[in-house]
């Protein structure tokens, strides 16, 4: 049988799963594009970006071009936890509809 | 909501997250009218002038006839996908916008370099034609990893047109294609054809 608990709770969260998906989509994303792409506030993206960097899901750049900019990218642990979020999602669907 | 409702919701929300982010229309289905109406008007025009003029084999300021339509087009696109972020809240300059320009700007610049000395020196119309249509579509095709598969299928369109019309060129020489045909056809017909499929329909 299989149930919510099984998914990863550090993804789950609504606004670090908008985060997640976004960064599944392309190798990078500037924090200013994450922001209007999300509509979140400073403090709320700064903190969903800080646990999903503690938990090592993402990666940040910091550098400096014409001014500096930090980006965010998924980790190996990351994108394999983002997956296997889905496959489970997937699979609750998949159960439900059986 | 039961957990394969919930499961469903979460589905729904990262798939239309990831195509927001992922698909971007860079050439709007209003933009492919406008451009298209342009661009029939201009080569049914300059095809009635020939048929006036036997003894011409091509329209007089040619290029800046068509640029004059690039010119107005761009700023119909400008204004399109202007009113098109602002409906999503979004500014003009998005990162998917700014994605769009970065694929589109080598082939579009190529294509500008290979044309200046033929537009300065007010000639060669059908390698203009044929320049214009072959780049247009690479630059369509440049943007095709974000972009909906109609884009795609107008890039291979424009493409697969131009170079048909270069080997038929060669194959017929002295007698060529009239540039006039090739951009009305592509520019025109091409991008109608487009702006039909690509309309935005109301979903029940």
């Amino acid at each position: 049988m299989l149930d919510f608990d099984k998914l990863d709770r550090t993804i789950h969260e609504k606004g670090r799963l908008a985060i997640m998906t976004l960064l599944a989509t392309r190798p990078s994303w500037p924090f200013q594009d994450l922001k209007a792409e999300l509509k979140m506030s400073d403090g709320n993206l700064v903190t969903h970006l800080r646990t999903l960097h503690q938990g090592g899901y993402v990666a940040v750049t910091k550098e400096v071009l014409d001014r500096p900019q930090t980006s965010y990218a998924l980790t190996m642990k990351g994108r394999n936890s983002f997956q296997d979020y889905l496959r489970v999602l997937e699979e609750i669907v998949k159960t439900g509809r059986s | 909501m039961n957990e394969r409702n919930e499961a469903e919701e979460h589905l729904r929300v990262i798939r239309t997250l990831m195509e927001r982010a992922t698909i971007y229309r860079a050439v709007s289905a209003p933009t492919a009218l406008v451009g298209g109406m342009l661009a029939v008007v201009i080569a049914t025009g300059s095809l009635m002038w020939l048929r006036n003029h036997p003894r011409s084999t091509a329209v007089p300021h040619f290029a800046l006839w068509w640029i004059l339509a690039l010119c107005i087009t761009s700023a119909a696109n400008t204004f399109y996908l202007w009113r098109a972020a602002r409906l999503r809240g979004e500014p003009l300059f998005s990162s998917s916008l700014r994605l769009a320009v970065r694929a589109l700007f080598p082939p579009c610049l190529t294509a500008a370099v290979i044309s200046l000395p033929s537009i300065l020196a007010g000639r060669d119309s059908h390698l203009l034609a044929i320049v214009w249509s072959a780049f247009y579509g690479l630059a369509l095709l440049a943007t095709a990893h974000f972009s909906p598969r109609s884009l795609v299928v107008l890039g291979w369109s424009f493409l697969l047109a131009a170079l048909f019309a270069l080997a038929a060129n060669h194959a017929c020489y002295p007698k060529y294609i009239g540039a006039e045909w090739l951009m009305g056809i592509t520019f025109g017909l091409f991008h109608l054809v487009y702006a039909v499929a690509a309309w935005p329909r109301k979903t029940a």
